[in-house]
């Protein structure tokens, strides 16, 4: 009797373990983490075959400099991708302040809203609700100062974006596109915010179109001045193109329907995936800031935030996986997503913490998800190109790694370069993912133009099999103002 | 004195369940065989559920979950889950069939190997999610297969050795007890 109760009880836990497999529950495979935490020490008997799975160094690999160059350059274009390129838009900032941010992350509970941590975090008591914020010639949405409490206190400002369904903003086919405006067809105001219900595409929803037509045309803010609305401060910033999203179920209807088909606007910007550096539009006079510095340029690395840390076993017994065990776990300070790098290239990003280690998820590891940022190399300068997020596919041909890259924002052919011939391109990684950093080199690759989604296969930095100078992220100690981190620059 | 015996093979077991799997980790990533290695913690688990005494079955294969946690990334209650029904399944058919036969041991292991491999794709399969372009059960499934080949042939030779391994002597002692 006593024995069949026991075999009884091991099948159903047996069959719990299955499900929770299956279909994982937070809190259960935490505490399962935590029970199996003596699995971390038996990782450590791996430790004389790490001699067999590991490669000689190459020459240059720990030695930095050239890496940190590069990331220099990086850090110089990714900042400058936050500034309008249209001269108009340029000129319109003169006459505010322009704060520079970068986004940190964003709620659990509200994805039409994002994280800003501020490049000088003392100007956050300067910010009005309603303060508009743009990145590049593009407008995202508004600061909610009311919003900002709590989260003020550790340097980071929270923002609507357009796409909340309560957000509203005055809007205007561009009068500089000819195409569509001019003396006798006049202007074309309209209402923009939030998402338009399409099934298949992500447009931002017009309300209230004064005339109709202009599809093809680019939108801009065009808000008036009003006691209490402030993004009149990003008036002639782009909204994106207004388009008529037809459905794909639609596809075969009649002409009748497809003129009842949804109205909105082709946002330039993957609010998404790609936000990363932007400006603050305020016209508020700055508070006197204590030691009276200069707006700094935010870090690209902050070494209290990295742990080093150890590869336990160079390889991955499962076919499917490419990960590895890494010797710090939660008692050191090691959450979900912290990225590991070596040096400055990403090696991964951690999928599970136990107390006393941490498994690590490879670039190679099919699943793995990255928002990300390219260095474009056109022969004509080096340039930022927003990518947005990479899903990785697994290994490619000689050692390189496949992704999936949706391209929402679509590369265009330089002048006067093949369209066949992929266009050469470093991929870093992007903000505003939790315990991902910017500024780490992915690999390189050559980007693909037009539409997405394309498969691009990236060629590594780092490859797992050599630890020289592994750390983990463990991100900034809470409340360490931003302006006490390094690297120096100048205000806008 | 006995006790002090089981608790050293207890120890021996992680031990060498552990040197398994991490050789089978290294062979995997970095030698030129790839997908061709066999899984020689999984033939450990079906030798100890045909082997050992039946109530040291379930620690022992509890044992051996952790070695394999221990050298990969996979879901932990998969590979617990996986070790655990596999076990309970090797220890109903021990009955019926004669391991010492090598077509037997071939099949055993075989089956095993398989119906791990199913269930690690399917697993990996639901993490993935519909969403990711390789997360079809079939696509997953087919990289695993040379290795449950091997893994069978594997069993075939090596099923006998691997209960004779150093350190275990106490365990076996008590099966043949039994």
């Amino acid at each position: 009797m006593r024995t069949s109760r026991t075999r009884t009880l091991y099948h159903l836990s047996l069959a719990g373990l299955a499900l929770l497999a299956l279909r994982p529950v937070d809190p259960l495979v935490r505490a399962l983490d935590v029970l199996l935490a003596p699995s971390a020490v038996l990782s450590h008997l791996c430790a004389p075959l790490a001699w067999m799975g590991g490669r000689p160094a190459i020459a240059g690999e720990g030695q930095e400099e050239a890496a940190y160059a590069a990331q220099l350059a990086l850090e110089q274009a990714v900042l400058a991708s936050a500034e309008p390129q249209n001269p108009l838009r340029v000129e319109k900032l003169a006459g505010m302040r322009a704060l520079r941010a970068e986004v940190s992350g964003r709620p659990r509970d509200d994805r039409d809203r994002i994280w800003l941590r501020l490049a000088q975090a003392g100007n956050i008591s300067s910010l009005r609700t309603g303060d508009a914020v743009v990145s590049g010639d593009a407008f995202i949405g508004t600061v909610d100062v009311e919003a900002s409490r709590l989260t003020a206190q550790v340097g980071v400002v929270e923002v609507q974006l357009v796409t909340g369904a309560q957000f509203r903003v005055g809007a205007e086919i561009d009068p500089e596109d000819s195409r569509f405006t001019g003396p006798i067809v006049g202007r074309r105001r309209m209402v923009v915010g939030g998402l338009a219900p399409h099934p298949d595409r992500i447009l931002l929803a017009v309300h209230n179109p004064e005339q109709p037509g202009g599809v093809g045309a680019r939108v801009i803010v065009s808000e008036t001045v009003r006691v209490g609305v402030r993004t009149h401060l990003a008036n002639g910033f782009v909204l994106g193109v207004l388009a008529r999203g037809i459905p794909a179920a639609w596809e075969h209807a009649s002409a009748r329907l497809a003129e009842e088909s949804l109205l909105g606007i082709q946002p330039i910007m993957d609010f998404a995936h790609g936000l990363h550096q932007v400006l603050i539009l305020t016209d508020s006079e700055p508070e006197a800031i204590g030691n009276g510095a200069t707006e700094m340029v935010l870090p690209v690395q902050d070494a209290a935030a990295w742990r080093s840390t150890q590869l336990l076993l160079r390889g991955e017994s499962s076919p499917l996986r490419a990960g590895r065990k890494i010797s710090s776990g939660s008692v050191n300070g090691v959450s979900v997503g912290a990225a590991v790098s070596v040096g400055t290239h990403l090696l991964g990003r951690v999928i599970r913490v136990g107390p006393l280690g941490a498994d690590l998820s490879l670039l190679a590891d099919p699943g793995l998800r990255i928002s990300t940022i390219a260095l474009l190399q056109d022969g004509s300068g080096k340039r930022p190109h927003v990518l947005g997020q990479l899903t990785s596919l697994g290994k490619g041909a000689a050692g390189s790694v496949r992704f999936h890259w949706p391209a929402t924002l679509t590369l265009e052919v330089p002048s006067g370069w093949e369209p066949d011939v992929g266009l050469p391109a470093q991929i870093w990684t992007g903000s505003g993912d939790d315990g991902l950093p910017r500024g780490l080199l992915i690999g390189e690759t050559d980007l693909p133009f037009g539409p997405g989604p394309h498969i691009i296969e990236v060629r590594l930095a780092a490859d797992g099999l050599v630890d020289h100078g592994t750390q983990v992220w463990v991100g900034a100690p809470a409340g360490t103002p931003v302006s006490e981190l390094s690297v120096s620059g100048e205000e806008l | 004195m006995r006790q002090r015996g089981r608790l050293v093979a207890w120890i021996m077991l992680a031990a060498w369940g552990t040197w398994l799997s991490g050789a089978q980790a290294v062979l995997v990533t970095r030698g030129t065989l790839g997908p061709w290695v066999p899984d020689l913690l999984l033939l450990l688990v079906v030798v100890v559920a045909v082997k050992l005494h039946r109530r040291d079955v379930i620690p022992a294969t509890f044992i051996l979950a952790l070695c394999r946690t221990a050298t990969t990334v996979d879901s932990p209650s998969a590979i617990l889950a996986g070790f655990g029904i596999l076990s309970v399944l090797v220890v109903s058919a021990r009955r019926y069939a004669d391991a010492n036969r090598v077509l037997v041991r071939f099949a055993m292991v075989g089956v095993a190997s398989l119906l791990f491999a199913s269930w690690m794709a399917l697993v990996r399969s639901a993490e993935l999610g519909l969403h990711a372009p390789t997360s079809g059960l079939g696509q997953l499934l087919e990289p695993l297969l040379p290795g449950v080949l091997v893994t069978a042939v594997a069993g075939a030779i090596l099923f006998q050795g691997l209960i004779l391994l150093p350190g275990m002597t106490p365990l076996r002692q008590r099966s043949r007890l039994w």
